[in-house]
């Protein structure tokens, strides 16, 4: 068990692809710290040069207080789980949880006690000796889960291990993953471009975007307090709705809507106070909004209402705002909203709204996110 | 059922070509076995029952020849695989920039067997081989006639399969090279990162992973070296005192020389039998995945 700390890694691809930029933070000894970004952002690169498998163009990475910029992956002491899970297909499961043991040398019992051990925790003793294109998708990956964790490793780098898994099964194992985790108290570094995974796995997560850290933080603070436009739109689904706007005085002006900011915003945000025509970019998370006709409040705006989802508990409301859209930079993000530039709201289900109304739209005004336009930076 | 009938009327050109081409041909070599028959009047027959099996069984001529054949191919077979292997982890260890390299390495393939043969003979023949003038000038032996590559009874059936060694390694190198490429990625790098070097990577990973791959080159190769003849032939004739006669030049002096069609034909049958019995082991042995 070990710290991790990265700083000012830099990887350039050939003579001028430069994927990961200056990416510097700390993992303590024992956390969860997940890789999040869209595809492409450098997750796997960064993981895999912790791993060892790819080289560290400048910067210094140490585990467990030691530079291992030049150490061989065998001699890192971590361990890894592929998106691929990368079993020997040639061995059984048994041999594969073995194999980083027999490496290490470990005398035969003691080797046959740990895989036993793992292969109870996974419940995967009845296919001990099977070979892994016999199993399934779910049991494969507790193979190569098993291969992690019977080693004792200083850190475990994962990277996707639940992409190839159908939903519902993601779900079991997310939570499985997590509570092993927990549990072993190992280090770990887990890559995912699923912020649901992100937030509900990590004890802290890294976004990434572009080679370049975003943020990093517990997933409550991403939430409630992202650093910039990307960060907000990447975190929470359905994404929060970005919409360019003006602020004069306490009046935000939201294309043809208006209406006042209240103290609290100020409060928590200090540099707004006293903007005249400032333009923002204004963030309204999908669930800071309802139907006023069900829940009214000091703030509303008139929107036309292009469809409707219900889902029961709540309905996902498709809204026509007349203020330019922000696009935050998720090439993910769009297509899922439809047409990319309607803001979505998590209506109550009591809402009678149908497509094709205008509904007047309550927001809770002191939850809104504001950003510089320029830099694209929180206002706080 | 008229899917079923399709696929039989595509193959029916292919199964009559067969049956023309080989099932004819080796009909008529089992049958001629049977029988006392002479090259130049293949129409005598005489019915002699399984005594030219008999004959081929115990002649030490054909022992010698068949034991011979086992010697060149094993020791054709061993070296190509050796240097065929290190030529292509060499080339996918330098990957990309090896293409130059694997392009040049395959060259011997285009040539010619006869050629090769005359190549090596010129190579390795008595007093004015060049071979042995470049092992005495770097110091390997004292002067170039110490070693009488094709006329010492003890080696010659080793030196003859140099050629043939040279001439196929590239093969065997461009096939398992072939293969290296199709072991995904990631099983290497999680081997690395399991803490395997890179000698347990190849012998745990690699190697395994190969086995099919193994198994086409040694039933492929292995057949071919066994049945050699226009190498051999050209460098040696099978001499000096048969000591480099294989098996196929045995059929061959029997059929030709001695004008024995029916003996021949016996130890070709033979011949056969033991080869596809040989290429069944490798098929069931090595290529099969394990399959449990
Ligand atoms: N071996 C390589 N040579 C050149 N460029 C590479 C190489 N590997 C990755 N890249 C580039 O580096 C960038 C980051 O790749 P990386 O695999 O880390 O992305 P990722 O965040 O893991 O994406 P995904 O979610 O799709 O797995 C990409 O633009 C990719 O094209
Ligand atoms: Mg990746």
């Amino acid at each position: 068990m070990a710290e991790i700390s990265l700083n000012n890694i830099n990887k350039v691809y050939g003579d001028d692809f430069h994927a990961i930029h200056d990416l510097s933070f700390d993992i303590r000894d024992g956390e969860f710290m997940v890789f999040v970004g869209p595809s492409g952002c450098g997750k796997s690169t960064a993981l895999r040069m912790v791993a060892g498998l790819e080289t560290i163009t400048s910067g210094t990475l140490t585990v467990g207080g030691r530079v291992v910029n030049e150490v061989d992956p065998k001699d890192r002491d971590v361990a890894m789980v592929f998106q691929s899970y990368a079993l020997y297909p040639h061995k059984s499961v048994r041999e594969n949880i073995a194999f980083p043991l027999l490496m290490a040398k470990v005398p035969k019992p003691e080797i046959d006690r740990r895989v036993e051990e793992a292969a109870e925790i996974l419940e995967l003793t009845a296919h001990l000796d099977r070979k892994p294109g016999k199993l399934s998708g779910g049991q494969r990956q507790r193979v190569a889960m098993g291969r992690a964790i019977v080693r004792q490793p200083a850190a475990f780098l994962m990277d996707e291990p639940l992409s190839n898994l159908d939903a519902k099964l993601r779900v079991q194992m997310r939570a499985e993953i997590a509570s092993l985790q927990r549990r072993l108290g190992v280090t770990t570094i887990y890559v995912t471009h699923d912020q649901v995974e992100a937030m509900t796995m990590g004890d802290r997560v890294a976004v990434m975007k572009a080679g370049r850290l975003q943020q990093v933080d517990t997933p409550q603070a991403l939430y409630n307090r992202p650093d910039n436009v990307f960060v907000a739109a990447f975190i929470g689904s359905p994404s929060m709705n970005l919409y360019e706007a003006e602020l004069d005085g306490r009046t935000l002006t939201l294309g043809t809507n208006s209406f006042d900011i209240p103290d609290a915003v100020f409060e928590k945000r200090p540099s707004l106070a006293g903007a005249q025509k400032r333009p923002v970019i204004v963030g309204i998370r999908p669930e800071h909004m309802d139907d006023a006709d069900v829940r009214p409040a000091s703030a509303q705006i008139r929107a036309r209402v292009t469809l409707v989802e219900a889902l029961g508990a709540e309905s996902m409301v498709h809204l026509a705002i007349d203020a330019p859209w922000v696009d935050a930079g998720d090439p993910d993000a769009v297509g899922e909203i439809g047409d990319g530039k309607a803001a979505v709201a998590r209506f109550s289900p009591k809402s009678g709204v149908a497509a094709g109304d205008t509904a007047t739209v309550a927001i809770e005004a002191e939850e809104l996110h504001f950003f510089d336009p320029e830099t694209r930076l929180s206002i706080w | 059922m008229t899917e079923r009938r399709f696929v039989y009327l595509m193959l029916a050109p292919a199964a009559l070509f067969l049956g023309l081409l080989v099932a004819y041909p080796v009909g008529l070599l089992v049958f001629n076995s049977f029988f006392t028959v002479e090259t130049i009047t293949p129409d005598v027959r005489e019915w002699v029952g399984f005594e030219n099996y008999i004959d081929a069984l115990t002649s030490s001529r054909i022992a010698d020849s068949a034991w011979r054949t086992v010697k060149y191919s094993v020791f054709a077979l061993g070296f190509e695989l050796i240097f065929g292997f290190c030529a292509a982890l060499l080339f996918s260890a330098i990957a990309e920039k090896s293409r130059w390299h694997r392009t040049i390495f395959a060259l011997p393939l285009m040539v010619p067997p006869i050629v090769a043969g005359l190549l090596w003979r010129f190579l390795l023949v008595g007093q004015i081989g060049i071979l042995n003038y470049g092992l005495a000038a770097i110091g390997l032996i004292d002067d170039p006639g110490d070693i009488r590559w094709l006329s010492d009874a003890d080696i010659v059936i080793y030196s003859v399969a140099f050629a043939d060694i040279w001439l196929t390694t590239s093969f065997v190198a461009l096939v398992a090279y072939a293969g290296l490429t199709n072991i995904p990625r990631d099983l290497i790098e999680a081997a690395r990162v399991d803490g395997a070097n890179a000698l347990k990577r190849f012998w745990h990973v690699t190697l395994p992973l190969l086995r099919p791959v193994i198994a086409v080159i040694i039933i492929v190769r292995g057949v071919d070296a066994a049945k050699t003849f226009d190498l051999i032939w050209i460098q040696t004739q099978g001499g000096p005192r048969n000591q480099s006669e294989v098996f196929s030049m045995n059929i061959y002096q029997r059929m030709v020389r001695f004008g024995d069609l029916g003996e021949a034909s016996a130890s070709a049958t033979l011949f056969l039998i033991v080869m596809l019995v040989l290429a069944g082991i490798a098929y069931w042995k090595i290529w099969r995945p394990s399959h449990d």
